[in-house]
């Protein structure tokens, strides 16, 4: 067996396929297969169509083929835009759910600032972008595939990237002690009192 | 006073908070806590001048906020709890929640470029034909009528001079005739109907149909087609009265 197999399974996978379940497959007709072969044979495969119109990349824990970003103003004239519009009930229910998953109906009300978040919730529910569990609202994998996420903690790393990009200057000398000496003592001035 | 904002978009005490923190352009580790209860009282004042619902979550808040200020001017030992630390990890945990939301809506924006197999699917519903699909269809038979007459000038004078030749009960027994037969192409069906009117009363009947249980709806192929009923009561009632 070779990686061709596995580009393969990627084109006709209409769901991201996990590296387990691959080897699972390919065990069936290769005894020899393992995970390392198919993760080293994955990571070739994501770096030869790199350059595409075709990319190999990894969401909600698996990987999957999708056009090259950089194509879209192209595909966009055969296939119009198909995902539903999301409300900005859902997209504040969502993000209250991300940073304090698991988490209950008055931590969303909370967050959101309103009485009753059902309506919200509800819709989600039914979309099944998030799901119960015993200690609250979770996103669900449905959620990371329309959003793109690999998982949640991708999520928090990407957003310390923004915020480092974004750094405010007034930020706190604790903080700011971690970080490069140089940066602190051009400011040290400014927070003296 | 410059470091009043607008108020009516706040979706809570934390919302409130953090704009007239970052308004004073305030370190969130480090609160100034009686000139930012200040501004925070300020605000509910304002609010209700306004005539702004303060829920009971503002209230709530000054009141944490005023007894923070209080603990504040009590000298304490070193190495002792800050009492703004319970404030300043809901604010950040606020602010955390507000930073998402906009990535949220980023991340979607974006995974919107990407197209993949069956992605269709993932996001519609299957389903067997609904009164959706024949307002869709509705819709597209109209509009591709519409184009088509912008271009001729006598249409919209022969349209005015079209009377109502049509009556719903006409349109249904013509369906009815139709559907004996065959099932109905309801995309083939109303291209053949001519002016608006026709096309009111042409959907009206379908839809009468629809409610008397006498047809039903099938999608295939993105095609919408009508059925008739195997028995339907309304059939039986007219065979009663007619025998």
């Amino acid at each position: 067996m070779d990686k061709k197999h596995i580009e393969a399974l990627l084109f006709v996978a209409k769901e991201p396929l996990k590296i387990e379940d691959i080897v699972k497959i390919v065990k069936e007709t290769d005894e020899s297969m393992d995970e390392t072969i198919v993760l080293r044979w994955m990571f070739e495969l994501q770096n030869e169509y790199a350059e595409r119109g075709i990319h190999i990349r990894q969401v909600a824990g698996g990987f999957e083929m999708v056009t090259a970003d950089e194509c879209f103003d192209t595909i966009e004239k055969l296939l119009p835009k198909q995902y539903d519009r999301l409300s900005r009930s859902a997209f504040e229910t969502l993000a209250a759910i991300v940073v304090k998953g698991p988490a209950i109906r008055a931590t969303i009300s909370k967050f959101r600032g309103v009485k009753n978040p059902d309506d919200a919730i509800q819709k989600l529910l039914e979309r099944n972008l998030i799901k119960h569990t015993e200690e609250g609202y979770v996103t669900t994998d449905v959620f990371l595939k329309e959003f793109g996420i690999n998982d949640l903690k991708e999520l928090k790393e990407l957003k310390k990237e923004l915020e480092l990009l974004d750094k405010n200057p007034e930020s706190s000398e604790e903080v700011e002690e971690v970080e490069e000496t140089k940066e602190t003592e051009e400011k040290q001035n400014e927070h003296h009192e | 006073m410059d470091y009043i904002i607008k108020l009516e978009n706040f979706e809570g005490p934390l919302d409130l908070l953090l704009e007239l923190i970052k308004k004073r352009e305030m370190d969130i580790y480090n609160l100034q806590i009686s000139q930012i209860t200040k501004d925070y009282l300020t605000s509910l004042e304002e609010m209700k001048t306004a005539n702004i619902d303060v829920t009971a979550d503002f209230i709530e808040m000054a009141s944490l906020l005023l007894e923070i200020k209080a603990k504040m001017l009590i000298p304490v030992e070193v190495e002792k709890d800050d009492p703004r630390n319970g404030l300043v990890k809901q604010l950040l945990d606020y602010q955390e929640y507000k930073e998402t939301v906009v990535q949220l809506k980023i991340l979607r924006e974006f995974e919107q470029k990407f197209y993949k197999r069956q992605k269709k699917d993932v996001v519609r519903k299957e389903k067997n034909g609904s009164i959706q699909d024949i307002i869709r269809s509705y819709k597209d038979i109209f509009t591709k009528k519409f184009k088509v007459k912008e271009n001729k000038p006598f249409d919209k004078l022969r349209e005015e001079l079209t009377k109502f030749k049509f009556t719903i009960e006409d349109r249904m027994e013509h369906l009815k005739q139709l559907l004996q037969t065959d099932q109905v192409n309801v995309a083939d069906y109303f291209s053949q109907v001519e002016t608006k009117e026709e096309m009111v009363v042409t959907f009206g009947a379908l839809l009468e149909l629809v409610k008397l249980q006498y047809i039903d709806i099938l999608l295939e192929e993105e095609q919408v087609f009508l059925i008739k009923k195997e028995t339907t009561p309304v059939e039986l009632e007219e065979e009663e009265t007619n025998g």
